[in-house]
């Protein structure tokens, strides 16, 4: 019966360590994906001068949070009255960030590209998109080398912490 | 009163395009002042002012006493981006033209500092001063003149001519949805109408879609200049009759000539007070003598906007 516990504590602490080591995976793979949609809104704009509710709606095809969030955005940009681009703009990205952990900088770097997003022509959009998307491949490198250093630390630490209170429950 | 609530519904849907705290003020009106309204007008600094066929007021006129509301930065920036969908490269072409169509069919003038290339005007920036004109449309309007445009089941060519603000753009849309949907009372069943509509006010077209009714025989092309519009309407859509809004130069006179020289009925307007004045001007002189116009119709305020009379040519 004790054994059976231990082994459960020790299911316990790895399925932990595997569920942060999602979490963090799902951070790297969220802001490839902002990366990914940030070039098709600039072709968007570029090439095809569609208007950014058009533009969102295409976005939100991509699978995921990331999908998710330009429909909610474009969800509420079709509404008329509707609250400024900027308003849509950060409580769509409350929505999309607030179950990742450690998410702040790609946070900031999408929401300052807000306050740009619509107040310019598309010459000022394009350089705003620019500017976020190299902040974003900035913050992929890091976020790639600390789910590394991370995963191993969670992983480690999730099995330690089980097996120590497996042994002291023996 | 059926009227009345449609013309302030229109209203009330144009100040949807204003900034939360014009939005407010504009809502407050009464019904008769929404219905009466046919401008907006929105300026850094200065009251909100309304337009009515009186004469153009502060906002506070009309409304119960209460403190004046001026039109901030803020309020001008927010409504700028409400009508240009946050998307100004999508609609720069219209915003060369000083005006974006939101939906509806109200047509916003815009002014501010206009970027320039050498000639061409790049974009209007730091917007000052906006004007929403509240889309009319009057079904029946061209009730009286019908039964002259239609002549033993075939459609005459015909010019339009007034001021400003006098109803030529709003004829020429009841009579290109007459045209193209028939008229029953003089048993003609319709027929295909190519709408060149330049400044895209006839069909106020709004994503691909006229917000006016034009009729299910109309075809249009919009923002497209007179010059091209017509030679591409013939080739592409064959249409009977050719429908297109303010003769300016001798470049609108030659494609109107074109439509004509193809056997194709042309409605036109003109900005003018008299026949005698249109025919003395010199781009225009050639379509009087060619005889290309059967008919003119003027448009005075007496009694009332838009009162037609028929002049035969």
């Amino acid at each position: 019966m004790k054994i059976a516990g231990c082994v459960l504590i020790l299911f316990s602490g790895l399925s932990l360590g595997v569920f942060l080591k999602r979490q963090l995976k799902a951070r790297t793979e969220i802001i490839a994906d902002l990366i990914l949609s940030l070039t098709a809104l600039q072709n968007e704009i570029t090439f095809a001068r569609a208007p950014l509710e058009e533009a969102f709606y295409k976005l939100s095809r991509i699978d995921g949070p990331v999908g998710r969030f330009y429909l909610r955005c474009r969800e509420s940009m079709i509404l008329i009255p509707r609250p400024p681009v900027f308003t849509i703009w950060e409580s769509s990205l409350q929505a999309l960030f607030s179950p990742i952990v450690f998410a702040s900088r790609e946070y900031d770097a999408m929401l300052s590209l807000g306050r740009d997003l619509g107040a310019g022509d598309a010459v000022a959009q394009i350089r705003s998109i620019s500017y976020a998307k190299e902040e974003l491949s900035q913050i992929m490198i890091s976020a790639r080398e600390e789910e590394k250093k991370r995963t191993r630390m969670y992983m480690g630490l999730s099995v330690i912490a089980a097996a120590i209170i497996a042994i002291a429950a023996l | 009163m059926k009227a009345i609530n449609e013309k302030a519904e229109r209203f009330d849907r144009a100040a949807d395009y204003t900034a939360p705290n014009i939005r407010t003020q504009l809502l407050r009106l009464s019904g008769d002042i929404k219905a009466r309204a046919y401008e907006i007008r929105l300026k850094t600094g200065a009251p909100v002012m309304i337009s009515l066929d009186s004469g153009c007021m502060p906002i506070g006129a009309y409304l119960p006493p209460s403190a004046p509301y001026t039109v901030t930065k803020e309020d001008m920036a927010a409504t700028f981006e409400f009508i240009t969908g946050a998307s100004v490269h999508s609609v720069l072409e219209e915003l060369r033209c000083g005006f974006i169509t939101i939906r509806g069919g109200h047509r916003v003038g815009v002014c501010g500092k206009v970027i320039t290339d050498g000639g061409g005007v790049l974009s209007i920036r730091d917007v000052s001063s906006l004007n929403f004109r509240i889309a009319r449309e009057i079904k029946g309007c061209a009730d009286a003149v019908i039964d002259e445009i239609i002549k033993d089941n075939r459609v005459r060519s015909v010019i339009v001519i007034s001021p400003p603000s006098c109803g030529k753009t709003t004829l020429l849309r009841d009579i290109a949805r007459q045209l193209s949907n028939g008229v029953e009372t003089l048993g003609f069943k319709g027929v295909k109408v190519g709408v060149i509509d330049e400044r895209s006010e006839i069909c106020a077209m709004y994503k691909g879609e006229p917000q006016n009714d034009v009729g299910v025989r109309t075809d249009v092309l919009d923002m497209c200049p007179k010059s091209i519009g017509v030679s591409i309407m013939l080739r592409s859509m064959s249409p009977d009759v050719i429908i297109t809004d303010e003769l300016l130069n001798e470049a609108d006179a030659r494609a109107v000539m074109t439509a004509h020289n193809t056997g194709v009925a042309v409605i036109a307007s003109a900005h003018g007070e008299s026949v005698d004045e249109i025919r003395k001007k010199p781009a225009f002189s050639r379509l009087f003598d060619e005889k290309v116009f059967s008919l003119a119709v003027t448009l005075s305020n007496v009694p009332r906007l838009g009162t037609p009379s028929v002049h035969y040519l």
